[in-house]
């Protein structure tokens, strides 16, 4: 069972798929997932909320993200506003179960649970909702492919549970050469709700890295950009950071 | 060199307008405490922290390690009247989803009332109270906590005594006696599709009362159950509900229950935020609590909360009801730096 991770996606840049024509839309998801992005992750990114392309809100996260014997884990905890410092979110992928996730809000001092349709609410404000910030499932949702536009792949997601709050279709622009993801468009009852793009490419210790992306918001008109900075991979992070009980202990300088 | 030992500290100052209380604090130091991070597996604490282990909200029974300041009752939420307890702590994680924590109190330490003079005096305590003080106090907590895939459990035990002040009505004053008790607790927390459930439950072997007839102090075994609910709602409203319930295991003792809901939407990027909660408290204590509120926030720094309190029912000893003639509107400002 493999994910998508939408927001961290990296790849070494990979040779040219000589057999492209040939893959259907769950293969070039799969393809998509398992483009390198290190066995470890920490970055700290900047995010800017804007309304009418004016910037009205800037946050400050610290980033953290792990492989782990059942999935990966990731961390994100908000640095700055002060409103905000240590708010936490903590997710673990697991390959053979449903997403786990938590929130630790410092005002209640305990990370509480959030259950599965939370996860498609605003993250702190912004336009990203906890899920897109997190992997999908692939197993819990079906592909199909489209012709191929300007040498990119054009698939189609969408969950198998009729009754998911998550986005009833997303359809995604991937990159021939690097299955890096380019764009995702977002649908709700086959209207188009948002659109992500990746921004700027970057390689880093070898890991090709969207450093630079933006979530727009069509019916608030609103858009948030995320920008990647001192990003490492690749070094040991303790598994103490991943806990839920842990939550508490905040890692922002 | 891999840092180890951290600390932190917690201020608090603020001025009664109301003169609840002429001893009132008027300044708090929340929490003070140094942790020393040993390895990636056992941590140790010291100092003065706020725990807060309950799964669920409001009056929690595993909460009671935590001295709470009851001088205003309800008006301020949780987060704001607890304050921290004078810890040594120890915590032990393994295979990334198992904590086991260990703390000893060994300074007493206790929640404070409002006195009797005051509009917010509990009248379930027909007696002034030493030091307006809490009857429980906790000596040893240990919590055994592990996350499944969906599920958060916790075990919980406490050892504590009861200073009790036993009333006596010849003269003002009070004579203390230590009833020593042990607390089981067990609490869970399940993630659904569009809610969580919370559950707890705690069996105290010698949970101490008021008798209101005799007014002598009464021992006995004791229940408490704390059930709540969150459900998201697809347009993001949020709705809070839980129900309490506390049963001394005795003829005559007091059994009492009540219920809290809250709902809540945000609004404008999350700068605006709508709530309300209603109380409903019955066996014969029946009254409710009625607290809407608006809260505004700007440039990641300041908050500005507009909210009132209404309380009805005739019972003179209802959990809300006894505060009939406190209703109340309130205006708060936060600056956070």
């Amino acid at each position: 069972m493999k994910a998508l991770l939408f927001i961290f996606i990296t790849t070494i840049i990979s040779s040219h798929c000589s057999a492209q024509e040939k893959l259907d839309g769950k293969a070039i998801a799969q393809k998509a997932y398992n483009v390198e992005d290190g066995s470890s992750l920490q970055a700290t990114m900047e995010m800017t909320i804007a309304e009418k392309e004016e910037i009205t809100k800037t946050r400050t996260l610290l980033i953290k993200r792990r492989d782990s014997d059942s999935g990966d884990q990731v961390r994100i905890e908000v640095c700055e506003p002060q409103l905000l410092k240590g708010t936490a979110f903590l997710v673990w992928n697991q390959r053979n179960e449903s997403n786990s996730l938590w929130l630790y809000l410092p005002s209640q001092k305990q990370a509480r649970r959030l259950s599965s349709s939370s996860q498609y609410q605003s993250f702190i404000g912004s336009d990203f909702s906890y899920d897109d910030l997190t992997k999908i499932n692939l197993n819990d949702h079906s592909f199909k492919r489209l012709s191929d536009q300007n040498g990119d792949y054009v698939i189609d997601v969408f969950p198998n549970d009729p009754h998911s709050k998550a986005p009833t279709k997303r359809r995604v622009w991937i990159d021939h050469n690097n299955f890096m993801i380019k764009k995702i468009e977002l649908y709700k009852k086959d209207e188009l709700i948002k659109v992500f793009e990746t921004l700027k490419l970057e390689t880093i210790d070898n890991i090709l890295t969207i450093t630079h992306s933006q979530m727009r918001d069509l019916k608030e008109n609103r858009q948030t950009n995320l920008t990647l900075k001192n990003i490492s991979y690749n070094k040991e992070i303790k598994g103490s950071s991943f806990r839920a009980t842990a939550l508490t202990k905040g890692g922002c300088p | 060199m891999t840092k180890t030992i951290y600390w932190k500290t917690s201020l608090r100052l603020w001025h009664d307008f109301e003169k609840t209380n002429d001893q009132q604090e008027k300044y708090e130091v929340r929490e003070f405490y140094f942790e020393y991070r040993l390895n990636e597996n056992l941590n140790f604490l010291i100092g003065k922290k706020i725990n807060l282990w309950a799964r669920s909200d409001e009056m929690s029974p595993l909460d009671f390690i935590t001295p709470e300041n009851y001088s205003y009752f309800l008006l301020w939420d949780r987060s704001q009247r607890v304050t921290g307890t004078y810890n040594i702590e120890a915590s032990y994680y393994w295979e990334n989803n198992n904590q086991v924590q260990l703390i000893l109190f060994p300074y007493k330490q206790t929640s404070t009332f409002a006195p009797p003079s005051s509009n917010w005096h509990p009248t379930q305590y027909p007696l002034s109270w030493h030091d307006h003080t809490d009857y429980r106090q906790v000596e040893l907590a240990a919590k055994y906590s592990k996350n499944l895939s969906q599920t958060d459990l916790d075990l919980i035990y406490f050892r504590g005594y009861h200073p009790f002040a036993q009333p006596a009505l010849e003269s003002s004053g009070f004579l203390a006696t230590d009833e020593i008790h042990n607390t089981y607790a067990l609490a869970l927390a399940q993630a659904f599709e569009n809610h969580n459930i919370r559950f707890e439950l705690s069996y105290q072997d010698k949970g101490a009362w008021v008798n209101q007839k005799t007014l002598q102090k009464q021992v006995d075994k004791k229940i408490e159950i704390n059930l709540g609910i969150d459900y998201l709602f697809p347009n993001d409203l949020y709705v809070n509900i839980q129900y309490v319930h506390h049963d001394f295991l005795q003829e005559d003792g007091p059994t009492d229950s009540y219920w809290l809901v809250q709902a809540q939407n945000s609004f404008f990027n999350d700068s605006l935020k709508a709530s309300i909660k209603v109380g409903y408290s019955d066996k014969g204590n029946n009254g409710t609590l009625v607290n809407p509120q608006l809260e505004y926030q700007w440039a990641g720094q300041y908050q500005l909360r507009l909210g009132g309190f209404v309380f009805a029912g005739n019972n003179p000893y209802g959990l809300f009801s006894q505060y009939q003639n406190n209703d109340l509107a309130y205006l708060e400002f936060h600056y956070l730096f």
